[in-house]
């Protein structure tokens, strides 16, 4: 068995458990986390194929922004308190166009595994000894990139610098009503403030909550050894 | 060359050679540094475990491993366990592409080194060296981020929010800031970059706007003083790490001083020079390798000391101040050199300024 098989086989598995657990886990942030090692396994399927420049910006692009700004969000909007009959409705809404996507993806399973050659798209003919000739992964990639697809590529970043423009359009647009919630739109901040209140009802933000007696140290002084020690305060 | 028990031995040692001395480094960091700033604040600093408190970190962690780890009822304890191991990871996965000295060969003959063993000296040798470091820095967020939620407390979340804002902000600033290196060099390889700057000419000169940015920067990824908003303590306790105790504080500690290390070992390798020096020059001595790393430890330990130095001079930043200073300085100014530096190594090839700046 060769180190390539190998590592196919665990990265593999881990990518099939981690995509499996993102659909089937409850807790929206264990999903996302699930999501990181999905896609770092695939970075690691790169990683076999010797696509190290791939595999890299898999990690940075995938692992390192897409699903840090997925956690911004769940962590700051907090996910977890929708009401479970408007989940419903999305479900009901959205479920013809998962099913869309699903028969899509499995359909280009199907036809990647049995080889047919579409009408569409690129074979490649980059074999391991053309890349290693044009003296490996990046030279190689940025060659074809700057060459070959120049214009999908630069229109690639124009659709990009679209979505960096219309982020900072929508971004000014809260800021101008500070005035009326805190940046926010105003219903936004009116159920903001619901939820904190409804919270507060059922005692969830009570800040007792967070300390119990065990918890905090009797003796005073131990403590403040403790942070000069500890801590960088720089009092050692 | 085959794969064999010599080539995975050599491997191995590697691994080991390298944690062995960054752990070395890390020990003594936290000593010096207490010492340094007690010296800048005259005061006496630790200087009770054995000869001038030299011991001092190894009592600190000794301590900790023998405290209990607390932990609270409100964690969520799949993240709350995971976010420690995630921050020292990436942290000593980071050093994989430091390179510590020139290659050298055992047993073998010639430049090729024919019938022997090449041995790098560092972990991997990728041709995305650079790339593979900032990798590992975009991963170094989840630590904070998850050690701040899970804690499932209000200081910890808001430490883990700021902290991951602060750095996936400086991230983009340090990346822009290795991309000039990059262009000069012509290499995404540490060791060709490294190469690039032998006889002296150190990118430190030609670069000195990226490399000062690149410090910056570095003093903000790694969540130093001037920018440790993160653990600002008179706001947010301890920050993310505030529910934190016993040997799971200990690994943040250690991740924040390894990448410490490493970042320096990277300012070294991508503006001083890396392991070149004034003696021998390359591969004339049979000891080569061993001046190489002398020279790139002693360039690192003077990085590491303007750390210290900075923490105990500058107070902290205020929050807005740091990510103007990051989307409004850094990042604009090193467009602009980037751009600067792409035409200039283009003309150094082609010999044809009018037309690259679009003349005619």
């Amino acid at each position: 068995m060769s180190g390539e098989w190998i590592l196919y086989i665990v990265f593999g598995a881990t990518a099939l458990v981690s995509a499996i657990g993102v659909v089937f886990l409850a807790n929206p942030i264990h999903s996302a986390l699930s999501l990181i090692g999905a896609l770092a396994s695939v970075a690691g399927l790169f990683l076999a194929q010797e696509a190290f420049f791939l595999s890299v910006v898999q990690i940075i692009v995938y692992t390192g922004a897409v699903v840090v700004l997925f956690l911004f969000v769940i962590m700051l909007l907090g996910i977890d308190s929708a009401d479970p009959r408007e989940e419903q409705l999305l479900r009901r809404q959205w479920f013809p166009w998962a099913f869309l996507g699903g028969v899509i993806g499995v359909g280009g399973l199907v036809l990647t595994i049995t080889g047919i050659d579409l009408p569409f798209g690129v074979s490649g003919t980059d074999t391991a000894d053309a890349v290693n000739e044009a003296g490996g992964n990046v030279q190689a990639l940025s060659e074809r990139l700057f060459t070959d697809w120049l214009l999908p590529f630069e229109l690639t970043s124009i659709l990009v610098v679209a979505a960096i423009v219309g982020g900072v359009v929508l971004a000014k647009r809260t800021k101008d009503l500070r005035g009326s919630g805190m940046g926010l739109t105003p219903d936004l901040a009116e159920r903001i403030s619901e939820e904190v209140e409804a919270d507060a009802a059922e005692g969830e933000l009570d800040p007792e909550d967070a300390f119990e007696a065990d918890d905090v140290d009797p003796d005073p002084d131990s403590d403040a050894v403790l942070v000069g020690e500890t801590s960088e305060n720089g009092e050692g | 060359m085959e794969f064999d028990g010599w080539t995975a031995l050599i491997g191995t040692g590697t691994v080991v050679a390298v944690f062995v001395v960054v752990m070395l480094m890390v020990i003594l960091a936290v000593w010096a540094e207490r010492r340094v700033a007690a010296v800048m604040q005259t005061r006496i600093g630790p200087n009770r475990a054995g000869p001038f408190g030299l011991l001092q970190t190894i009592a600190d962690g000794i301590k900790l491993l023998m405290k209990e780890s607390i932990t609270p009822r409100q964690v969520d304890r799949l993240v709350y366990e995971l976010a420690p191991l995630l921050a020292v990871l990436p942290a000593f996965l980071a050093l994989a592409i430091v390179p510590f000295g020139p290659g050298f060969c055992i047993g073998g003959q010639g430049t090729d080194c024919s019938g022997g063993y090449f041995v790098d000296m560092q972990i991997a040798n990728l041709n995305v060296g650079v790339l593979w470091f900032l990798s590992m820095s975009a991963i170094g967020v989840y630590a904070a981020l998850l050690a701040g939620w899970g804690s499932g407390s209000k200081y910890p979340l808001l430490g883990g929010v700021r902290a991951s804002a602060q750095v996936i902000s400086y991230e983009a600033a340090l990346s822009l800031s290795v991309v000039p290196v990059v262009v000069a060099a012509g290499t995404l390889d540490t060791q060709g970059i490294v190469l690039a700057q032998s006889q002296y000419r150190w990118f430190l000169l030609p670069l000195f706007i990226p490399a000062l940015f690149f410090f910056v920067a570095a003093l903000a990824e790694t969540n130093r003083p001037p920018f440790d908003l993160v653990e600002a303590e008179s706001e947010l306790v301890g920050g993310f790490h505030t529910e934190y105790s016993g040997v799971r504080f200990m690994l943040f500690f250690l991740a924040e001083y390894v990448n410490v290390v490493t970042i320096s070992a990277l300012f070294v390798t991508f503006f001083l020079g890396g392991w070149t020096g004034p003696y021998p020059v390359a591969g004339s001595v049979n000891w080569a390798p061993l001046f190489g790393a002398i020279w790139f430890l002693a360039k690192t330990v003077c990085i590491i000391g303007i750390f210290f130095w900075l923490r105990v001079t500058l107070p902290r930043l205020r929050y807005d101040q740091l990510m103007a200073l990051c989307w409004k300085r850094l990042i604009p100014i090193n467009l602009v050199y980037l751009m600067a530096v792409a035409v200039w190594v283009a003309y150094q090839a082609t010999g044809d300024l009018p037309r690259l700046v679009g003349g005619g």
